[in-house]
């Protein structure tokens, strides 16, 4: 349930690597309990921004703030520990460790799960995502792309996040797959708690789960607002055409 | 008079030994420079020492063939040990190059030929001051010609990328192997040299604290020039010597130095005397405006022409990595005088494509030719493939930072007799108006410059076959424009360009033709409007509402 | 036959020190992907440990012991604190910090080389009274037996922590990549100092029983014992402990052997022709590992 929190709040960031500006001047803010539909074609700086959040890539000039706080240099395993959850691109699941390592390490890791709820947590990630049960043993490493999101998504769970970036987790899965992940985004988000998503994608599907939505191109921020606000021809101009870049700015 | 080295006294012994020292730590630095991570100097010394003083002892030679037949068994050996450990890279060659050094050893440690644990003695002590000075003179001069030298461009380019400097057409393998001759070659005269200095050989000489030596001495005078290994060696043999007092520390001050110059000063004493020099402040770029001119109005560039022959075909590739199809029975050709652009979302397999390409992967099953050459003898062999017509860049711009601009483009020259090097990189640099920034290194220009860079690199080889990875990523509209331009500059010369890009606006505009790519799969190709008006490519870009 | 038996034997005892010493530089370079030589002063200074609480504070080896490992540990995360960490980021970083760990090599077996006023001490002989056995045909000295068993037990211990428990999780995560270990909460930092940490441990308690057993300690303890570790690591293999128990194991048998049935300097050489001969046809050892920790 989206409320008027704000909980995240990127001010005037910017990212490049060497010499290439991959990110300019993103002003945006999250609310507790809302998701972010965060849409743009390749290469606009979507994962960047992600990655500039948890520290991982270095930044430029700008604030970024959780809770009141300026996290803008504190140290990435920090971070997580603080309840910023971050699911890369590519899902990175541990591939030498089992499914349930994979979820075991998360909870303790991020240590915001308490020991003695971790069993049931893991019973719940399973609940979720039936095919995790089965495989439970099985090294992350050889499962398919679809099952490999669901363990991550399922660790992110497991550290009990207040704000969850997701980096665009229908890519490369079958239609079947996002079927599930969007399900659980859409009609399970209350196992999130009162967390926030920041939901980035390439395509429109996410804003099907999304309470809000913004369009990322060649990493400066256009449109924000509504949902319900952002049409096809938005995005289509975006990517095929020749795409808006002044802001609009940012609706409620 | 040949002992001149007498006048320094009692230091005398001490200067010969450090000048030959030198010339051992300068058979490190050729593979330490070229980012060869081998240490089997000692072991290669060893050789040397032992064959020279067999031939001398027990044979009768004379010097000279004593002197030539230790350098020979080395190089030799050297070359053998190449062959051996070629698949070797990093760590496990340290390890395999230390494994031979000890095997060395402990054979010479034990075979009736060569004396056991007492060695040898009697050599007659024929090396004078003179001989040593004219080797190590010649060995610094030749080392230094030779890095001038393409050879030696092609070592550093090795060095920083060994992928691009495969599409360079440098044939990494046969470097190497070459390095590791030389290499060898100047260890076995080193040790020739110094048995006829001192008159003995034994194994205690050439022990592990023996390479922690000569690594010191190449860290401490740096891998930036050919000298630094001198200078090191001044320092190695100077510190016991300027610490009299402290004569029992010189190892561990050594061992600090080598943790400090690591540390703080990579790039050894030299080098770090080199980045201090005041730099040369670099000229700006001209204007753009005054290149791109206002007039030229936006992509006048597709030419409806009929494009030239098929330069370039694969047929039904598959690629799989770990159990993902990346590309799935794609076939794609290029003709000369067209500009086929290769889009998709992320993941649908452009940059695998663009590898199979150029000759990095092979792909599991697929045929294809490439201008008269068939691909199957390709794949693997990206320089084969560079020297067969093909030229690309790369999505991460891959040039040498810290060289100049002409030094990057000169590197794609192909070297073919009667070619004028320093002409032609003048005129590349012109035509891709980077005259003004020459002699500025890379790293320090603005990325689109750096982009033009890489393309004129990649013109320089005179391709038949032009491939792009994302050329403007990251840029702003003029710099795109600009290397749109460029591109049907190319195009115009009879060259066939495949470009992949995510700026699927420009290319609608641009391109002669488009494949699109999804999951691996090609799911259309034809002219940009015919393509991208499909309902199915869209779907596939933006996805749909729901999930029909 | 009585011979080869007894020959075995003595290469499993021989065997397992190397292991142990090996699987302190495999633990660091599949987690790291370095090549940290100076673990071969850590070594020598467990000798040195070992000598100073023994001989001089006249305590019993098995007392010594533990506290020998926790010492040589420490030494080893100050090692990674001032010889590693700062190099690694960089790029080529690996061939930095091998030259690095090579200065810190020199500095510390320098060091030892004062500390010993350049003598070779021996252990003193009461700290451990080791009684003869007989099993069968094969002598041996409960001292024997106690490495080879104490080995053993600490491969055991470190396959299950590896496997079990959150660190082990951990150090398998960095391991597999840092970055992924991050965004999940782990302390990079702080779990490669713990695998320098457990990694000198092993080198203190594999260089105490050297110290014992062959009664003899120099400031080129360590050097000496390296190459044969590498060979250790080359044959079974960087990727798991229990491998390189087999590649010491391997190792230590046939360098007996070679002593045995040839003569003493015909040991090392055989070793080395071993080593180079996985080297050039089976680099990644007897245990094929995952493919990221077999980068040739």
């Amino acid at each position: 349930m989206p409320t008027s929190d704000p909980v995240l709040s990127l001010e005037d960031v910017s990212i490049s690597y060497g010499h290439v500006s991959a990110v300019t001047d993103v002003t945006l803010t999250l609310y507790a309990g809302e998701t972010l539909a965060l849409i743009g074609p390749n290469g606009a700086g979507k994962s960047t921004l992600l990655r500039g959040i948890t520290n991982q890539a270095r930044k430029g000039n700008g604030k970024i703030r959780f809770g009141g706080r300026d996290i803008y240099s504190t140290p990435t395993h920090r971070i997580t520990r603080a309840g910023i959850v971050h699911v890369p691109e590519g899902r990175q699941v541990v591939a030498p460790l089992t499914v349930r390592e994979n979820l075991q390490l998360a909870a303790h890791a991020a240590g915001r799960c308490p020991r003695r709820e971790i069993e049931a947590s893991i019973d719940r990630v399973h609940g979720l995502f039936p095919p995790l049960a089965r495989l439970r043993n099985t090294p992350s490493g050889l499962l398919s792309g679809g099952e490999q999101q669901m363990v991550a998504i399922g660790r992110a769970l497991m550290a009990r996040p207040a704000v969850l970036l997701l980096d665009e987790p229908s890519m490369g899965l079958a239609p079947v797959m996002v079927e599930v992940i969007y399900e659980f985004l859409g009609e399970h988000r209350d196992a999130l708690g009162g967390a926030a998503v920041l939901l980035a994608e390439q395509s429109q599907i996410a804003l099907r789960v999304a309470d809000r939505a913004a369009v990322l191109s060649r990493g400066r921020l256009g449109f924000v607002g509504p949902s319900s606000q952002m049409d096809e021809s938005l995005i289509a101009e975006a990517y095929l055409g020749t795409g808006r870049t002044a802001g609009v700015p940012e609706t409620a | 008079m040949t002992e001149f080295f007498s006048i320094f006294g009692a230091y005398d012994f001490v200067i010969r030994d450090g000048i030959v020292l030198s010339l051992v730590a300068l058979s490190l630095y050729v593979v330490l420079s070229a980012g060869i991570f081998a240490v089997p100097q000692v072991g290669l010394m060893a050789v040397g020492a032992y064959v020279s003083a067999v031939l001398s002892v027990d044979a009768g030679a004379p010097f000279v063939v004593s002197l030539i037949g230790g350098t020979l068994a080395s190089g030799f050996v050297a070359l053998l040990l190449a062959g051996l450990l070629h698949r070797l890279n990093g760590i496990y060659l340290a390890i395999a190059s230390i494994a031979f050094a000890e095997i060395v050893r402990v054979a010479v440690l034990n075979l009736p030929l060569t004396g056991g644990a007492q060695g040898k003695v009697g050599i007659p002590r024929t090396t004078t001051d003179l001989v040593i000075c004219i080797v190590v003179v010649v060995a610094v001069a030749g080392l230094i010609a030779l890095k001038r030298s393409r050879f030696g461009l092609a070592i550093s380019a090795m060095r920083e990328d060994s992928l691009m400097a495969s599409h360079q057409g440098i044939d990494v393998v046969r470097y190497r192997t070459a390095l590791f001759a030389l290499s060898g070659i100047l260890a076995g005269a080193a040790g020739a040299l110094h048995v006829h200095m001192s008159g003995f050989v034994e194994p205690g000489q050439f022990s592990f604290e023996l390479l922690t030596q000569l690594l010191a001495i190449v860290v401490i005078g740096g891998t930036v020039f050919v000298t630094g290994s001198l200078v090191g060696a001044l320092v190695i043999i100077g510190l016991p010597v300027a610490l009299t007092g402290l004569a029992s520390y010189e190892a561990l001050v050594n061992g600090v130095l080598i943790v400090l110059i690591v540390a703080f000063a990579p790039s050894g004493i030299l080098g770090s005397l080199r980045s201090w020099w005041p730099v040369r402040s670099s000229p700006s770029p001209p204007d753009s405006a005054d290149e791109t001119s206002a007039e030229r109005v936006l992509p006048l560039v597709r030419d409806d022409g009929p494009a030239g022959d098929t330069v370039l075909e694969v047929r039904d590739v598959v690629m799989s990595f770990g159990g993902l199809r990346a590309l799935d029975a794609v076939s794609v050709e290029a003709r000369s005088g067209e500009v086929l652009g290769i889009i998709g979302p992320n993941g649908s397999g452009k940059t695998t494509l663009l590898n199979v390409l150029s000759g990095v992967y092979r792909p599991e099953s697929g045929t294809g030719t490439l201008l008269e050459h068939d691909f199957s003898e390709l794949w693997g062999h990206p320089h084969v493939t560079a020297q067969s017509g093909l030229a690309r860049t790369f999505q991460n711009i891959r040039l040498m930072d810290e060289e100049t601009v002409s030094t990057n483009v000169r590197l794609g020259i192909a070297r073919r007799p009667g070619v004028d090097v320093h002409e032609r990189t003048r005129n590349l640099l012109t035509e891709n108006r980077l005259d003004w920034a020459a002699d500025i290194p890379v790293g320090s220009l603005p990325y689109g410059v750096r982009r033009r860079v890489e393309i004129a690199r990649a013109l320089a080889r005179e391709p038949r076959v032009l491939l792009l990875d994302e050329p403007t990523a990251g840029m702003n509209p003029t710099e795109r424009q600009d290397v749109f331009d460029t591109i049907s500059d190319i195009r115009s010369r009879g060259v066939a360009v495949i470009v992949v890009e995510h700026d699927v606006a420009m290319m609608r505009s641009f391109c002669d033709r488009l494949v699109v790519l999804d999951f691996g799969r090609k799911i259309a190709e034809g002219k940009p409007d015919n393509v991208l008006d499909s309902k199915e490519v869209i779907r596939a870009y933006i996805g749909s509402g729901s999930l029909a | 036959m009585d011979f080869l038996l007894q020959q075995t034997v003595n290469g499993i005892v021989l065997g397992s020190v190397y292991a142990l010493y090996a699987s302190g530089f495999g633990l660091v370079m599949a987690n790291l992907r370095i090549f940290h030589v100076a673990h071969a002063a850590v070594f020598t200074w467990g000798a040195i440990f070992a000598w100073e609480l023994t001989s001089r504070l006249g305590w019993s080896l098995l007392v010594a012991l533990p506290v020998v490992a926790v010492l040589a540990g420490l030494l080893n995360v100050l090692a990674y604190f001032l010889l590693i960490r700062r190099v690694l980021h960089r790029r080529g970083g690996e061939m930095a910090a091998f030259i690095s760990s090579m200065g810190g090599l020199i500095v510390l077996v320098e060091l030892a080389h004062h500390h010993l006023d350049g003598a070779v001490v021996r252990m003193n002989a009461d700290a451990f009274t080791s009684a003869p056995l007989s099993i069968g045909p094969v002598r041996i000295t409960t001292l024997h037996l106690i490495m080879v068993c104490l080995v053993l037990v600490i491969v055991a211990v470190t396959s299950w922590l590896l496997a079990r428990t959150e660190l082990g999780r951990e150090i398998r995560t960095v391991a597999f990549d840092k970055d992924t270990a991050a965004i999940l909460g782990v302390n990079v930092d702080r779990v490669s100092a713990g695998v320098f940490f457990a990694s000198g441990a092993m080198a203190g308690v594999a260089a105490s029983f050297v110290a014992i057993a062959f009664n003899v300690i120099d400031a080129g303890l360590g050097s000496t014992y390296l190459v044969i570790a590498l060979g250790a690591m080359v044959v079974g293999g960087f990727g798991s402990v229990g491998g390189m128990l087999v590649g010491g194991l391997v190792i230590g048998i046939a360098s007996t052997y070679a002593t045995g049935y040839l003569s003493s300097t015909y040991r090392d050489l055989v070793v080395f022709v071993l080593m180079l001969l996985f080297l050039a046809l089976r680099p990644e050892g007897l245990f094929r590992t995952r493919a990221e920790l077999t980068r040739v």
